[in-house]
């Protein structure tokens, strides 16, 4: 019982560290949310609405 | 087009622009995983506030501010004249910042991502690369109403010679003119002192024939270039009411210019009329001080035009000189100070 709950509880910390790590990682790198939809094609076409037209004046 | 927000993964890590992140211009959320929630706090336009760019260009950002492209004063400024006291403060309350500003330049609209107009959202100019410039996708969208075309010959007629020779926006307007000077807030495009002139790649007497040489020395200080050399028809515009544009219509006209009323040019008709600005409550009182004509720059220079090849066009047949009978119905007081006719020269 001991050791399973000490290896269950191990196996936890360690998942836990993994995500941990995995996260810090992902959260440090360069804005991975903007650049993961920003590069990458099949996402942004997904998301892209397109927009509606109102009247506008150019300068000429 | 979505593509028009696709980011070139190449550039990230090699552009010292990306190296603070995304956020560091854009704000909005690092750490959302929707899009709704990535993109809360979003700013879309960060170069609207020129001093995101100020903390490395400083340089450019601050006298940037007193450019016309930032200031859009050069607007204020051409109707102003017709306004009282009174009329110019509501004008700059109501319409101003609303309807003129709203088509300033930011940095990137020449840097980063073509300008939005009419609606229509291209996108990022290069896979959000910060280019030196890219007339096609910038300056061409904002002055897609006439100089774009006319210069590229879309509006029927032949390109601008200088066009066909591969010369582009960027050849003539130098930056100088575009992120200001810093000193003192410009008012009208005369006031940018790098503007181009003709005469700075054309110096008098370069000419190799007789006819030039003869045709430039008798006109000098009397005609401007544009008077024999524009192409032909340039676009005029008709009828502006505030929030619904005006109209255009292709048209030459030649008189005197109203800055120096004394050298006869092309001259462009402007949109202001009577009631342009009636739905805000502005009659304009000084309305009869200023002219419906302007001097217009046309974009479509030619070597040889009907005016190069007779000389007669202009002193016998007097063509597409501004007369009492041709100007505009309801215009200006103004406009006939601009009225010219020239003296015949045939023996
Ligand atoms: C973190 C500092 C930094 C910020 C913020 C920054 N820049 Fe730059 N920018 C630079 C540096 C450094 C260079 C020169 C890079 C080089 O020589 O390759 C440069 C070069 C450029 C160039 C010339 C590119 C070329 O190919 O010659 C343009 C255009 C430009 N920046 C526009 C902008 C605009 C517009 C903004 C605001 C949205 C901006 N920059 C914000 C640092 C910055
Ligand atoms: C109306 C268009 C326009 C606007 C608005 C504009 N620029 Fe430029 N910019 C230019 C042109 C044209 C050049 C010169 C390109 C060339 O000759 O290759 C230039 C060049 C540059 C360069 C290259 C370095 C240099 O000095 O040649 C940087 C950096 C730059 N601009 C930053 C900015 C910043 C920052 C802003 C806003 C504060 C801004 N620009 C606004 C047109 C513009
Ligand atoms: C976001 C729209 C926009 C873009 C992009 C833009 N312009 Fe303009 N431009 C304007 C407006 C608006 C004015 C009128 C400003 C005023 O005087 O009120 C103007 C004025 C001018 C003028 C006359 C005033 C001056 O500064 O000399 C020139 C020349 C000019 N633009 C050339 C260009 C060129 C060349 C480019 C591309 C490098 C460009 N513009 C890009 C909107 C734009
Ligand atoms: C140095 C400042 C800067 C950084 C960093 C930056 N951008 Fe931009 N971004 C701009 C500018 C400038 C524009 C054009 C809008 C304007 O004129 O201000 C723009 C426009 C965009 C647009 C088009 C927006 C629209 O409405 O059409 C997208 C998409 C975009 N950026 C994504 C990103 C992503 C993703 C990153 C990070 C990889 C990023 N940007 C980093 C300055 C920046
Ligand atoms: C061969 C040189 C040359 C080229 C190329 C050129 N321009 Fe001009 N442009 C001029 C001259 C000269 C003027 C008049 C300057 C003045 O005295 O105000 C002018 C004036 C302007 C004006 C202000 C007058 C007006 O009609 O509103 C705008 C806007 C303009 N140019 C935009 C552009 C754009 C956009 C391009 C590229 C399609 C371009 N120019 C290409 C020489 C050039
Ligand atoms: C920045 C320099 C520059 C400016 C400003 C400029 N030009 Fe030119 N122009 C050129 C160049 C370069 C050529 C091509 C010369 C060649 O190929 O022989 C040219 C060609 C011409 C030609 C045809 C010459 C020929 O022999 O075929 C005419 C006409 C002309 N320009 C008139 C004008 C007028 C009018 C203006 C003012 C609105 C003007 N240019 C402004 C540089 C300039
Ligand atoms: C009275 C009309 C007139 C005016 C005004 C005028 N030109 Fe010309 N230009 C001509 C004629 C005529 C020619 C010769 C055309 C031919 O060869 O058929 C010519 C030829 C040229 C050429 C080609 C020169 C060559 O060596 O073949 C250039 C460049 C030029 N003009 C520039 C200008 C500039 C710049 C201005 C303003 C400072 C100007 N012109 C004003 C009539 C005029
Ligand atoms: C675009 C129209 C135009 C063209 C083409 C033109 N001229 Fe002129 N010319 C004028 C104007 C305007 C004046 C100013 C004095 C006037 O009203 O006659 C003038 C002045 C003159 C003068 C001086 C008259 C004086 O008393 O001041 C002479 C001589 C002359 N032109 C001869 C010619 C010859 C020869 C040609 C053909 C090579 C020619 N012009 C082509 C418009 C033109």
């Amino acid at each position: 019982m001991k050791t399973r709950l000490g290896l269950s509880l191990f196996a936890a910390v360690l998942i836990f560290f993994l995500c941990a790590g995995y996260l810090a990682r992902a959260l440090s790198s360069e804005s991975p949310g903007c650049v993961k939809c920003h590069t990458d094609e099949q996402i942004l076409k997904s998301l892209y609405t397109p927009p509606k037209l109102g009247p506008s004046e150019g300068e000429g | 087009m979505y593509k028009g927000f696709m980011v070139d993964k190449s550039i990230l890590g090699k552009d010292i622009h990306f190296d603070e992140g995304c956020g560091s211009c854009h704000g909005g959320n690092e750490k959302g995983v929707t899009k709704e929630t990535a993109h809360r706090g979003l700013v879309t336009r960060p170069s609207n506030q020129a001093d995101t760019c100020g903390k490395c260009h400083e340089d450019i950002a601050k006298p940037f501010k007193t450019s016309l492209h930032f200031t859009t004063e050069g607007q204020r400024h051409g109707v102003s004249g017709r306004f009282s006291h009174k009329e110019l403060k509501t004008f700059n309350e109501k319409v101003f910042e609303k309807s003129c500003r709203t088509c300033h330049a930011s940095c990137g609209d020449c840097h980063v991502k073509a300008p939005v107009i009419g609606g229509i959202n291209t996108g990022l100019i290069r896979g959000h690369r910060f280019v030196r410039k890219d007339e096609g996708k910038t300056c061409a969208l904002c002055h897609g109403g006439r100089v774009y075309p006319e210069f590229t010959g879309e509006y029927g007629g032949n390109a601008d010679i200088h066009y066909q020779k591969g010369m582009i926006c960027v050849d003539c307007h130098k930056k100088e003119g575009f992120h200001g000077d810093g000193t003192t807030i410009l008012r009208t495009r005369k006031e940018v002192k790098e503007r181009p002139r003709c005469t700075h790649c054309h110096p008098p007497g370069e000419a190799k024939t007789e006819k030039a040489q003869v045709a430039h020395k008798t006109h000098s200080g009397k005609l401007s270039c544009y008077a024999c050399h524009a192409g032909g028809s340039y676009r005029n515009c008709y009828d502006c009411h505030l929030g619904k544009g005006a109209t255009a219509k292709p048209g030459f006209v030649l008189g005197l210019n109203p800055r120096d009323k004394k050298t006869v040019t092309t001259l462009r008709i402007i949109p202001t009329v009577r009631d342009t600005f009636a739905s805000a409550g502005i009659a304009m009182e000084g309305y009869d001080r200023l002219p419906n004509y302007w001097d217009a720059a046309p974009h479509n220079i030619k070597k040889r035009t009907e005016r190069t090849r007779s000389c007669d066009v202009c002193h016998e047949e007097k063509k597409d000189f501004l007369t009492k009978e041709l100007l505009l119905k309801n215009g200006s007081k103004a406009n006939e100070g601009l009225v010219y006719t020239p003296k015949s020269i045939a023996k």
